[in-house]
């Protein structure tokens, strides 16, 4: 049950369209920046299918990249104020879910059945966008439901839609979606710890490949989702200074991501102490 | 002289203001509401002391099973752990009082024996270096299976999981007739898979969280046994936490735990149903089944007896829990 490495790749991928300026310097008007674009698209009565799709994109981003981040950093000090982060949280990622299955069933009327094994459709290389961010939307309900199992049981769901979405486009999105699966795999307890991370390696190699080493994500997620639970102190750490010693590139797709993860394994170099018990 | 004094008195201030770091394991998932519950009472602990008392949590079992635990808190790698009865009992066997199987169905069943029992466990506990905090029931285990049980004989034919480490319970089953296959709990997912195992007694909480319940579709509606959990500090620890603190941390960690215990009343039959819903077949035994199953406790009894469980606690929760 450590499905809250969900957290840790979505939110380094997701937050990528937002202006470094706010998400670095001033989280308070990031959440009001976020807060400001979705009540403009919820306002529009008769949503194109673009305009649904940024709305459950953009509450994923601010699910992840705000308020998870908050309470995750929060829980430790603050206990009660964090677990009110995540029910906020909750309640976002589970109105990005269900607008996601409207949008999928209104396509596929057989797509609920679908998630539960129980249909077939033919999906097609352009459902990967529907298909990813449903996925990280049920990710982002399951890690902030803190453990409840009403959430827990939606995990094979986000399988089946990343498998899919690898089936259909492997390379989508320079290999965002093996990143996605790095952090499912390691959710997963049906897996042997031989398997688990057999599997884990796998994606995580496929990662780093389609994104050609550029994307620190993967190695914060192996760090956090491996290195971390197998108490694996000298390994986790140099995966974090590699992240922090990459150079970033202005203007590259991965400009802002990677000084996210740079920021989050300067968080998680400072955990060290706690995290390993030698 | 007066120099001295005054370096030894500010030697001493600076010890006694030396913060305590409690580093506790559990099997607890992290992000769950069971770790939560741990880092709650941490966060509490550290107020009630003014940061004297620091607790570090090690959840999920990355400091291995409950034995390695018990083992770690030995040999003074941590000083505390969140554990079930299992591990309890590698301490003190009497904790093996809660593993008679079918007699605590409700918890009336629990309380009894918890209120007769507990003053000499905690003694015991004491007495092998250990301080309990508190110990409370959390849910009931159930066999969960790959295909249909309904009688004893069916869960002959079985291959079912018992602890790792414990050969007394092996031994009892085997002797009783059945084929238990001793493993560690972070294995038992894959032993289903792999069929190694096809049946295991869990609560249905646990079953639904770790998806267990779509290897082992079945579960036979029939409490088999009471899970409880408990909190130890290994005692010089405890001793070295100023006096003046204990009862508040004691506290504390009841106040919190009787929090969860009534958040947690319901879930096992939430459960039940959310896993209905995704396949799971539920068997509720007749009448003529229970009896069966009584009847099989009542046999396997004579290897339990004296042999996994001490025979006046044995004696002493069939009495109570008859009453």
């Amino acid at each position: 049950m450590r499905y809250h490495y969900f957290i840790i790749f979505f939110f380094i991928f997701t937050i990528s369209c937002v202006p470094k300026a706010f998400l670095l310097d001033q989280p308070q008007l990031l959440s009001v920046y976020f807060d400001r674009k979705i009540k403009n698209l919820e306002k529009n009565d008769m949503p194109s299918i673009d305009d649904q799709r940024d709305l459950i994109r953009i509450k994923v981003e601010y699910g992840f990249g705000v308020i998870m981040e908050q309470a995750d950093r929060l829980i430790d000090m603050d206990y009660y104020s964090a677990i009110d982060k995540y029910k906020e949280a909750n309640i976002v990622f589970k109105e990005a879910r269900d607008l996601g299955i409207l949008v999928l069933n209104r396509k596929y009327p057989l797509f609920d059945d679908w998630l539960r094994n129980e249909a077939k459709i033919k999906f097609i290389k352009n459902d990967v966008i529907d298909l990813y961010w449903l996925a990280a939307a049920y990710g982002g309900t399951i890690g902030s439901s803190r453990g409840n199992p009403f959430e827990l049981i939606h995990l094979p769901s986000v399988g089946r839609l990343l498998r899919k979405c690898i089936e259909l486009d492997p390379e989508w999105n320079n290999g965002a979606i093996y990143s996605a699966m790095m952090s499912f795999t390691a959710t997963r307890s049906d897996l042997s710890a031989v398997a688990l991370r057999d599997s884990v390696d796998f994606y995580f190699d496929k990662a780093i490949f389609y994104s050609d080493s550029l994307d620190a994500g993967p190695f914060i997620t192996y760090a956090e989702s491996v290195h971390k639970p197998y108490q694996e102190r000298k390994e986790f750490v140099d995966k974090l200074n590699y992240v922090l010693d990459m150079k970033i590139k202005s203007r590259s797709d991965y400009e802002l991501p990677n000084l996210i993860a740079k920021n989050r394994a300067e968080w998680l170099l400072s955990k060290t102490e706690e995290y390993f018990l030698e | 002289m007066k120099k001295i004094i005054v370096i030894l008195l500010l030697c001493s201030t600076t010890l006694f203001a030396r913060k305590i770091v409690v580093k506790m394991g559990t099997l607890a998932p992290e992000g769950t509401d069971w770790h939560g519950m741990l880092i709650e009472m941490g966060q509490q602990w550290k107020s009630a002391t003014k940061g004297k008392v620091q607790l570090r949590i090690y959840p999920g079992g990355v400091l291995g099973d409950e034995r390695d635990m018990v083992r770690k808190m030995r040999i003074g790698q941590i000083q505390a752990a969140g554990m079930t009865a299992e591990g309890l009992t590698e301490i003190v066997t009497d904790f093996s009082c809660y593993f008679v199987p079918l007699v605590y169905q409700d918890s009336d069943d629990v309380n009894k024996v918890t209120e007769a029992l507990l003053p000499g466990l905690e003694k015991q506990l004491e007495e092998n270096g250990f301080k309990l905090l508190y110990l409370s029931d959390l849910t009931y285990a159930y066999w969960f299976s790959t295909s249909l049980i309904k009688i004893p004989s069916d869960l002959k034919n079985k291959k079912f999981f018992t602890w790792a480490g414990d050969f007394k319970w092996e031994q009892v089953y085997k002797k009783a007739g059945y084929s238990p296959v001793p493993l560690a709990s972070t294995d038992i997912l894959s032993a289903l898979q792999t069929g190694l195992i096809s049946t295991i007694p869990q609560p249905p909480i646990y079953a639904l969280a770790q998806q267990s319940f779509g290897i082992a579709d079945h579960m036979l509606d029939l409490k088999w046994g009471v899970l409880m959990a408990g909190i130890v500090v290994d005692l010089k620890t405890w001793n070295r936490i100023p006096n003046k603190y204990h009862e508040d941390l004691l506290s504390i960690a009841r106040a919190i735990q009787a929090k969860y215990a009534d958040s947690n009343s319901n879930a096992d039959r939430k459960a039940m149903d959310a896993m209905k819903q995704y396949g799971l077949k539920i068997h509720t035994p007749s009448e003529s089944e229970k009896a069966l199953w009584f009847q099989e406790v009542e046999r396997v009894s004579f290897y339990l007896r004296g042999k996994v469980i001490p025979e006046t606690i044995f004696d002493t929760v069939i009495k109570l829990t008859q009453d």
